[in-house]
């Protein structure tokens, strides 16, 4: 099948995708020009600490009334092991198998022919593969492993002997997938040592990590962008303490909320194969008005960040100005990241500004163009990756770094001529 | 035309201190500015010229005591000459743009922050430099910049013109083409024009009132030029022995000895 053939597959995502890399582009040139190329960096981490921090807190509220109801049935197997039922509360029973015997969730895209639901032969690892609900149903190879590096040849595998160890897999709601004996052996012997509802297991609104994400974001934007620098308090300090907190909160709460690491990858990093309508819908949205802003304000934006001490003395409202700027930056990088990733996210919030700057002075036309180059490299990224089964994300930032490479080669040619 | 008791208080300092941290190094300014008032900051380096002048601006609120601001008072600011940011990829013209609107709303949005390409290029050729429209301000000299900034000011047809060493970097002519400018401007347009610098000519030639500062010495006295632009004032506020020398063009300020005791 063609690229152009299978449009139906690539459609969807390769539409929000180029929105989301014309928001990260438009944003990209103030975080160039401003000389914070990593505060997309830090603000990805911060969205994902946001989104891990949901998780805990529906985890452990979910937990309370668990640990101290008698009536919650216990499987005689371990029920002599206190520590065990601990285990299992903390997404341990996966690999036994947990089925839950309430009434399922439904998957957002399960009637999305859009999605390929087939889980790949690494995906074992992902926890909470028995109860996937999220949105995209589509593990990758190391899709486990966060930042989208989603690979095409994961969407047309079929689930494989491997996947056994996904016990649950008898309740993977796919839209296409045949489970093989192993699966159906998986669900049939599934261990029922938990009866806990999903709920009970603390299933995550799906707002509410997102939601998270889109506060830790936009706080940390402006908390990065006010920042009044100092002799011992420096921007790039401050970027490189919350981008490492912000990593480690991730990894450690990670810890406590096993189960539904899938689920947090899957919110946070994207995998830039498959998506759901509204996300892309949502990406959409978030980009034309990203867009539009900078585009309308690219020149006080940029006149007045020039020199700032200069605006404040002649009455411009500077903190308003800068307020936008930073609350739009972590807006797009909130939504890009779960989107296509955070390292694509950052690509495009870097080359495209940079390949911009090559070629224009102009400030709306700067922001027109970095915007028009982030659009460009996540097509072209995606159609790589299609084409030679490449990296989904990989390819993408691949595409943004080529395209500020050819730009840039061309205009020192021109300029030896 | 210079401020007289009559006219209109366009800024009023009452009982102020000044100082970095919570530490003032001066207390107790009292003064005020007035349209047509030409108004020199002069002392050493580090006597505290600039921070007196952004607390007048309101960019540094003050330690103690109150500032206040006529409203509705437009301000026309060129900083200190510093190394400027080449990544900005601004034409000369954007910058001068950015000095905003003057006394009339020009649009909506961004337009409303930044002046008429028109207008700038009229502020533009007010200090000779309409032909650098176009060009990168990264591209340009730091005496051009200078320039650049005190079209910036302009544009907005400021009530006050505060100048912080404006004329740091230029040559000679080119300086004293600026400041002509700059009292051409203030007497046609009756501005008040607040001067730091360290060239005691250029208050002395140019300015009504001085405010001489010393914050090691914690003072401040302000009081009309030809009060204050003696000898013995300079030479006490400096440490050195300063002689002024009356030309044809006006006075010229020189030092007429070795250092006082105690001061290199």
């Amino acid at each position: 099948m063609s690229f152009l053939d299978a449009h139906f597959l690539w459609l969807d995502i390769v539409i929000a995708a180029a929105a989301i890399a014309a928001a990260a582009g438009a944003i990209g040139v103030h975080t160039t020009l401003r000389r914070v190329v990593f505060m997309p960096a830090a603000l990805s981490q911060l969205a994902g600490a946001g989104v891990v921090v949901a998780f805990l807190l529906v985890h452990t509220l979910a937990q309370e009334p668990v640990a101290v109801t008698p009536a919650a049935p216990v499987d005689a197997g371990t029920s002599g092991e206190p520590g065990l039922d601990s285990l299992h509360s903390h997404g341990l029973e996966t690999q036994s198998g947990n089925v839950p015997e309430t009434e399922p969730l439904p998957i957002p895209m399960a009637d999305d022919p859009n999605v390929f639901a087939e889980p790949s032969p690494d995906h074992a690892g992902g926890a909470a593969t028995g109860d996937h609900r999220s949105t995209r149903s589509e593990p990758s190879p190391d899709h486990a492993g966060g930042a989208a590096t989603g690979d095409h040849r994961s969407t047309r595998s079929e689930p494989s002997p491997d996947h056994a160890g996904g016990a649950a897999t008898g309740d993977h709601r796919s839209t296409r997938s045949e489970p093989s004996p192993d699966h159906a052996g998986g669900a049939a012997t599934g261990d029922h040592r938990s009866t806990r509802s999903d709920d009970e297991h603390g299933h995550c609104p799906p707002m509410l990590p997102r939601a998270l994400a889109m506060v830790f974001a936009c706080l940390g934007a402006l908390l990065l962008g006010f920042v009044r620098e100092g002799r011992r308090v420096t921007r790039e300090w401050l970027l490189g303490t919350v981008f490492i907190g912000a990593s480690a909160t991730v990894l450690l709460v990670g810890g406590f909320i096993q189960q539904e690491l899938h689920d947090v990858n899957d919110v946070l990093f994207g995998n830039a194969i498959v998506i759901a309508s509204g996300q892309m819908l949502e990406a959409v949205i978030v980009s034309v008005v990203i867009v539009a802003l900078h585009l309308a304000l690219a020149p006080a934006f940029l006149i007045h960040a020039f020199d700032p001490l200069t605006a404040r003395a002649h009455g411009v409202p500077i903190r308003i100005l800068d307020g936008l700027l930073f609350l739009s930056m972590g807006v797009a990088i909130a939504t890009g990241t779960r989107v296509v990733g955070a390292l694509p996210e950052f690509a495009f919030a870097v080359f495209p500004a940079m390949t911009a700057l090559s070629v224009v002075r102009r400030p709306r036309l700067l922001v027109a163009v970095s915007a028009a180059c982030g659009a460009l490299a996540a097509f072209l990224g995606y159609w790589a990756s299609f084409v030679l089964s490449l990296p989904t994300g990989a390819s993408m930032a691949a595409a943004s770094l080529l395209i500020f490479l050819v730009v840039k080669g061309a205009v020192a040619a021109a300029g030896r001529r | 035309m210079r401020g007289d008791p009559g006219s209109e208080v366009l800024v009023r300092l009452s009982r102020v201190a000044i100082g970095y941290g919570r530490h003032p190094f001066l207390e107790g300014i009292d003064m005020e500015v007035r349209k047509g008032d030409f108004l020199a900051l002069v002392g050493p380096n580090g006597a505290g010229k600039t921070t007196l002048l952004h607390t007048m601006l309101g960019l540094t609120a003050p330690l103690a005591g109150k500032a206040w601001s006529a409203a509705g008072v437009r301000v026309g600011y060129v900083p200190q000459r510093g190394q400027r940011d080449p990544i900005f990829p601004l034409s000369t013209l954007d910058v001068v743009r950015g000095g905003g609107r003057g006394g009339r709303p020009e649009g909506i949005v961004s337009r409303s922050l930044l002046s008429r390409p028109d207008k700038a290029l009229a502020a533009l050729d007010l200090v000779g430099l309409a032909n650098l429209a176009e060009v990168p301000f990264r591209e340009i000299s730091g005496g051009q910049q200078q320039r650049v900034f005190m079209a910036r000011a302009l544009v907005r047809e400021p009530d006050i013109l505060a100048l912080d060493e404006p004329t740091a970097g230029m040559d000679l002519p080119a300086e004293r083409d600026l400041m002509d400018l700059v009292k051409r401007l203030a007497e046609g347009r009756g501005m008040a024009v607040l001067l730091v610098t360290h060239q005691l000519w250029l208050a002395a030639r140019h300015a009504h009132r001085i405010a001489l500062l010393n914050k090691d010495q914690g003072s401040i006295t302000i009081d009309d030029v030809s009060v204050l632009m003696s000898p013995e004032r300079l030479s006490a506020l400096f440490g050195r022995a300063i002689s002024i020398v009356v030309e044809a063009e006006g006075p010229r300020v020189v030092l007429a000895g070795p250092a006082r005791e105690g001061r290199p």
